[in-house]
């Protein structure tokens, strides 16, 4: 039986990340990559949790989740307003095919 | 009395600015204002000279002050500044026969100096007068810093006079001069009657006479200075008169120049009396009885004494003609016949024996050596020329260089009343040769000798007043000629008995006067005598009008009386007597102290002597000339070099032309050269140097300074260039880079990580 | 207060016609060349009026108080009203103390009275201009101002901005208007005179750093440099120094051997009226600072370099008069003379040696006689052979001849402008030579002799060059019309004088003479103090 401690939401914190991560390299698709974002923010926000709960943060970790949950919002907001004129430009949203800034 | 001598001399110069202004619309009235203003002039002369020939000898001096007691008598003590004061008027004269002096000098030194009148005004003014500064000082204490009151009575000139003394060698100049100039104005107006200029012509004869006069009557040698550099002028004008032909402008060049050598000379004078006098005064210089000053002479030492002496008589060598600035005279013979004789005969080549007279105190006696030797070198060579010219002007040219020789010679040994009376005689006897050879020229066309010969017949009028002449420059008996030259001779004679060292210089005058009369009666002889050589010229040839042979009449007689010839019995001083009041004390004093004495006792031997010479001269030239026992082409096969050194002038020409003229046109061609390439080169060098300077310094600034900034630029430029390669723009291999970092990132901080 | 407008018209009243110019109503040639004529003619009669009032200077002891005297009273605020000083402050920092300070004298009077002459018969000259004429105009009034400003100003700033004022238009004037190496003349005579200004303001700057109080005031200078004594502002050392930067920087201008190569150039390609100009006034400037500025600020510089000085002298009049000699351009031989000419001006200010204020004042008073002379007689010659050249279209000595038959009137009006720079008695030329001449042998026999051998070839060159122009007969000139009215009117004034001044140099010299006297004096009493103290020490 799993007891629950920091390791454990560490650990599911990790594979969160880890997928999110995976997921923001692996998918051309650009509401993909927007998923994969916000696995990350969750996994940083288990941490955030976890460590309000076991460390000396107190409050702080929650409130900073929070924080992230509503920046997390707003990121995807404009990520897919970005996303939407994108495809409106180029009519895809592969982000492979977004390199017209490259040096 | 001045007022005359003034008035005279000033006539013709207004007749000239009336005919510069006017010529055009007076033309051929010109001669007539000339002569008419010659002659007025003539006639004050007159006037004056009455007044001091009036004089019995003995009484002449002192002046009687009642004859002119009109006149300021200044007080002795006045001397100096006081005379540059202004007069205002010209005619204010001043008095400088002393009234207490005078007597008891004529007592103790013999003849003094007659009346002199003296007046002045100023001409340019250096220093205000030394009243007006101390009462500057006086009421404008403050002032003091500004001029010392040691200045004040600074010694030194500070005023430039033009005046006029008159005496009666002045009064005698003067006549003389008005004389042969009326003569001669009236003779040109038949000469020059058909010539282009003719206005032109007179209008230079009237500044001629003008500035002649002016020197005559100088009472300083500054204002004597300015005159003679006029008369210089005119000389110039009418040498160059016919100024079309090259050999006349090149002649007028010429005797301009060269005077201008003796001119120099001059002005070295002038600045020895300016610098150690510090007057150019007649009567500061030379004490009433003709002594230098002794106060003045106290502060020169001989060494400038003599220089101012010969620089002076350097004057008179270009001037007169003298050894070895002689040469432009002969070729002065381009000018119009009459200015020839007036100007080139008997007024201003005489100026320089007249000068020297005025100067005599001042010459020191190795001056006067040089004077005498000049003088005797003089007479002879040029009496050598004469022999073989054959253009009758520039024989005469010659006889008046050698004339004026025995001038020159005669005072340079103490002969101060021969020389001036041989100045006034031949003055006459010149004037009338010149003008009688004109009247020939004239009549004939030519002025070659060859192409004459029997004229007698055709210019009778002319030919007799010639020979009144050639009799007077010879020294015949009962002729002036024959007065003056014997008084040379004698001097000559007392001179050389008493200096036995310059004998050789002494024969020159009994040799030359042989010569003289030689080649007078041969030019006489090949003119009017013996048969026509060149018919053409003798068919034309025709006797002068009376405006011509009238002034010739004239002269002839003044020449044969004009040594006031004492068989006349005439109630008037004779000429020696005359010129003797006027004779400076050191004319008879120092080394020749009892001279002229001697030289009177010696009267007889020396007009044996005189006429002896002459009378073998002429002799010759009958032998040749008229009756031909001899030819004259023999004696030149005979002596070749003689005769060409004689052709050829002694070669002075030639030797002046490569040893001056043509060295001073290389030097200044090297000069120009100089300028050109070496100074200008130098400069423009520089400026090149400059340019090429500012070019590498562009260079500099191109490759070095702007090539480190543009380095530091495009270095940063490239770095930009190989980073843009890692903006690939593939989303994706930015978030592996990012993680790939972060972990690398947190394993650096693991690996570093100690606690 | 009438002589501070008199003396600010005259030299400003060009300066406003030049700008006058610049209105649209002078749209014509003819009206430019004809306001520029008013406005010079104006001008010299002001410079007249000018003479007038100094003339009435004159108090109850007949003579017109010295110049620095009437500054100095100005300066202490006791401005008397009609003292031809005006003074006012211009620019007054705590730096520079800078003023409008004007004032004549005698001296600079003959040469403004000069100036105003010369210029209008450059203005007369000018008629012939066709190119720019309207430009041509404008320069040449503001030249006149530059002229008029250097001999008027009394403050050494202001003098030199004058000096360099009259720089510019000169430039131009020969650049634009003058002969075919017109460019190459132009910049040379810039290059030179701006060389000499940058020596003078040098100096300039060390006299006001090192006067206490700090002054640009010439006439103070000039008693501080007179000051002997150990404790004296200005060392003697100080003294020779600035007097060598000074000096050359006049001698440019004057010009003296070996600074002159710039003037044969210059005035070759110049145009008439403009050579007219430079001969007739500019190289006065030279001279004028010598004796304004150079050796009364600077006497201890002046004793110790009098003998280098006065062979400069001798030798520009020996060198010039060679030099002339061997030119076969007209125009060329002319300039030449001016460097001869001058010559006697810089022997004639070197003699102050002789330490007798009565023999200097020869030296002095010839070469201020000498450089109103040249003015005259070599304005007149640049004149006569722009109106040959104008008709012959060539300078060559060689190929003319006989003009005295073709043209009479020109060339006796020609013969009397030669013999004048020939220095014949009766002309201008004579008197300032035959002083400076004289007082030269008084400093040393050498010096004088061999600047009176100048006298032969002087004739000799303007001999030879009357012989082969005006004498002889020549076929290629006939017809060739004679002098105009309007040419004989522009020379005649100065054939006039020429006559006028050597006939009687008292005329000039009545006025002249007693400021230059004022003059000597003070550099006589600064010598004898100088060989007082060496007697002293010994």
């Amino acid at each position: 039986m799993l007891i629950p401690s920091l390791q454990i939401y560490l650990l599911v914190g990790a594979v969160l990340f880890t997928t999110g991560l995976l997921c923001m390299v692996t998918k051309r698709n650009a509401i993909g990559v927007l998923m994969g974002v916000e696995l990350i923010l969750t996994a940083s926000n288990i941490n955030f949790v976890a460590f309000s709960r076991y460390g000396k943060l107190g409050l702080d970790g929650q409130l900073v989740s929070l924080f992230v949950i509503v920046l997390a919002a707003g990121e995807a907001a404009i990520a897919l307003a970005i996303a939407m004129n994108f495809y409106n430009n180029f009519e895809t949203i592969d982000v492979d095919r977004a390199s017209n800034l490259k040096g | 009395m001045g007022l005359i001598w003034v008035i005279a001399t000033l006539v013709p110069l207004a007749a000239f600015v009336v005919q510069i202004l006017f010529g055009s619309v007076l033309k051929r009235a010109n001669a007539y204002i000339a002569t008419g203003a010659i002659g007025f002039s003539f006639f004050l002369s007159t006037m004056g000279m009455l007044w001091y020939a009036s004089f019995k000898p003995g009484v002449l001096s002192p002046p009687g002050h009642h004859a002119h007691h009109e006149e300021v008598v200044e007080g002795a003590g006045a001397a100096g500044h006081a005379d540059h004061s202004h007069d205002g008027e010209a005619g204010e004269a001043t008095d400088h026969g002393h009234e207490d002096a005078g007597h008891d000098s004529e007592a103790d030194h013999g003849p003094v100096n007659p009346v002199a009148f003296e007046g002045s005004i100023s001409w340019a003014t250096l220093i205000r007068g030394e009243d007006t500064l101390s009462k500057v000082l006086r009421e404008n204490p403050a002032l003091g810093d500004l001029i010392g009151p040691e200045d004040l009575r600074e010694e030194g000139p500070g005023v430039v006079s033009v005046g006029y003394r008159i005496d009666n060698i002045t009064a005698l100049m003067f006549f003389m001069v008005t004389l042969i100039a009326t003569c001669i104005h009236v003779y040109s107006m038949g000469y020059m009657d058909h010539e282009p200029r003719y206005g032109r012509f007179f209008a230079y004869l009237s500044l001629f006479c003008f500035s002649m006069l002016a020197l005559v009557v100088s009472n300083n040698f500054f204002q004597v200075f300015m005159c003679w550099e006029l008369v210089g002028l005119c000389s110039y004008f009418l040498i160059g008169f016919y100024y079309e032909k090259k050999s006349a402008s090149c002649a007028a060049n010429k005797a301009f120049i060269t005077n201008r050598i003796g001119d120099v000379g001059f002005i070295v004078g002038l600045m020895v009396l300016f610098s150690t006098f510090g007057t150019f005064s007649f009567s500061e210089i030379f004490t009433p009885e003709g002594m230098l000053n002794p106060e003045l002479a106290a502060k020169a030492d001989t060494f400038w004494l003599t220089v101012a002496g010969i620089g002076i008589f350097v004057g008179c060598v270009g001037k007169s003609a003298q050894f070895p600035l002689h040469v432009w005279l002969p070729d002065a013979m381009e000018g119009p016949t009459p200015v020839s004789a007036l100007i080139h005969a008997a007024t201003m080549v005489a100026a320089g024996v007249y000068l020297i007279a005025r100067s005599f105190p001042l010459f020191t006696p190795e001056a006067l050596l040089v004077i005498t030797y000049i003088g005797g070198i003089t007479l002879f060579v040029a009496a050598t020329i004469a022999i073989v010219a054959t253009d009758i002007k520039k024989a005469l040219a010659y006889s008046t260089v050698s004339q004026l020789g025995y001038m020159v010679m005669v005072l340079g040994i103490g002969g101060w009343i021969a020389g001036l009376m041989h100045l006034i005689t031949h003055a006459f006897f010149k004037a009338l040769l010149f003008l009688c050879s004109g009247s020939v020229i004239h009549g004939t066309g030519t002025q070659e000798m060859p192409q004459m010969g029997g004229l007698y017949k055709k210019m009778p009028k002319t030919a007799l007043t010639m020979l009144v002449g050639v009799l007077c420059i010879s020294g015949f008996p009962l002729t002036s000629g024959f007065y003056s030259k014997d008084a040379i001779i004698a001097q000559v004679l007392a001179y050389g008995e008493s200096n036995p060292e310059h004998t050789f210089i002494l024969l020159l005058p009994g040799i030359s006067a042989g010569i003289t009369a030689f080649y007078m009666f041969r030019l006489w002889f090949m003119t009017f005598v013996g048969t026509p050589r060149d018919k053409h010229v003798h068919d034309h040839a025709h006797e002068s009008g009376d405006l011509m042979t009238v002034p010739l009449v004239i002269l002839a007689c003044c020449a044969f009386l004009a040594a006031g010839v004492p068989w006349l019995g005439l109630p008037i001083p004779s000429l020696e007597s005359f010129i003797g009041f006027g004779q400076p004390a050191a004319a008879d004093s120092g080394q020749f102290a009892g001279l002229t004495a001697r030289a009177h006792e010696l009267h007889g031997v020396a007009s044996v002597v005189a006429s002896g010479c002459a009378l073998l001269g002429t002799v010759l030239a009958v032998a040749i000339y008229w009756k031909g026992y001899l030819s004259p082409s023999e004696a030149q096969r005979q002596f070749p070099r003689v005769y060409d050194l004689l052709i050829n002038k002694w070669y002075f020409d030639e030797i002046y032309r490569y040893l001056a003229v043509r060295p001073a046109m290389a030097f200044g061609r090297m000069v120009a050269w100089f300028d050109k390439n070496v100074i200008d080169g130098a400069l423009d060098g520089s400026a090149d140097l400059t340019v090429r300077g500012s070019n590498f310094e562009g260079r500099f600034d191109l490759g070095i300074v702007d090539g480190m900034v543009n380095w530091i630029g495009s270095t940063f430029f490239e770095t930009g260039v190989s980073l843009k390669r890692v903006q690939t723009g593939w989303l994706r291999g930015y978030v592996v880079t990012i993680a790939l970092g972060a972990v690398a990132l947190v394993a650096l901080g693991a690996f570093l990580y100690t606690p | 207060m009438i002589d501070t407008v008199l003396l600010t018209l005259i030299l400003f009243l060009p300066a406003l016609g030049a700008a006058m110019l610049a209105l649209p109503f002078f749209d014509s040639d003819e009206k430019s060349k004809h306001w520029m004529l008013i406005n010079t003619i104006a001008t010299f009669g002001l410079t007249l009026l000018l003479l007038g009032d100094f003339l009435e200077l004159t108090n109850e002891q007949g003579f017109v108080p010295p110049l620095s005297e009437r500054a100095l009273a100005t300066a202490d605020g006791q401005n008397a009203p009609n003292d031809l000083v005006v003074r006012v402050p211009w620019i007054s920092s705590s730096a520079f103390n800078i003023e409008y300070y004007l004032g004549v004298d005698g001296i600079s009077l003959s040469l403004i009275v000069l100036t105003g002459l010369i210029s209008v018969l450059g203005a007369a000259a000018s008629f012939s201009v066709k190119k720019f004429t309207r430009g041509y105009c404008i320069l040449f009034l503001l030249l006149e101002t530059g002229m008029m400003g250097v001999f008027l100003s009394l403050d050494f700033f202001l003098f030199y901005i004058f000096w360099e004022v009259m720089l510019l238009p000169m430039y131009f004037l020969i650049g634009i208007w003058g002969g075919p190496r017109r460019e190459y003349a132009a910049i040379k005579f810039f290059l030179y005179t701006l060389f000499g200004g940058v020596l003078m303001l040098i100096a300039m700057l060390g006299f006001y750093f090192n006067s206490d109080p700090n002054t640009f005031d010439i006439i103070r200078l000039q008693q501080i440099g007179q000051t002997t004594g150990p404790d004296a502002p200005f060392s003697p050392f100080f003294q020779r120094v600035m007097f060598v930067l000074l000096f050359i920087g006049f001698a440019i201008k004057l010009p003296a051997v070996p600074f002159h190569t710039w003037l044969p150039d210059a005035h070759v390609e110049a145009p008439t009226p403009i050579s007219m100009i430079l001969a007739g006034v500019l190289l006065k400037m030279g001279g004028y600072g010598l004796i304004r500025i150079a050796y009364p600020i600077c006497p201890d510089g002046a004793y110790f370099f009098a003998v280098p000085v006065a062979v400069i002298g001798v030798v520009s009049i020996i060198y010039g008069a060679f030099a002339a000699m061997a030119q076969q351009d007209f125009k060329k031989l002319v300039a030449y003379s001016s460097v001869s000419h001058m010559g006697y001006v810089t022997l004639g200010i070197a003699v102050l040696p002789i330490l007798s204020p009565v023999y200097y004042t020869w030296g002095m008073a010839g070469a201020m006689f000498q450089m109103i002379a040249h003015g005259i007689s070599s304005a007149g010659m640049f004149f006569l052979v722009g109106v040959i050249y104008e008709r012959a279209h060539h300078r060559d000595l060689n190929r003319f001849g006989g003009l005295m038959n073709i043209m009479p009137v020109y060339g006796a009006l020609s013969i009397v402008i030669f013999f004048a720079g020939m220095g014949l008695p009766g002309l201008c030329g004579f008197p300032g030579e035959i002083f400076t001449v004289l007082a030269g042998f008084k400093f040393g026999a050498a010096f004088g002799i061999i600047a009176a051998f100048g006298v032969i070839l002087t004739a000799g060159y303007i001999l030879w060059t009357v012989q082969r122009v005006y004498l002889g007969s020549n076929k290629q000139y006939e017809g060739t019309p004679d002098i105009t009215t309007w040419e004989t009117l522009t020379v005649l004034p100065l054939v006039f004088l020429s006559i006028l001044l050597g006939v009687y140099p008292d005329l000039l010299l009545g006025w002249m003479a007693p400021d230059v006297e004022v003059l000597v004096r003070d550099l006589t009493d600064y010598g004898r103090s100088l060989t007082d103290v060496v007697t002293a020490a010994k």
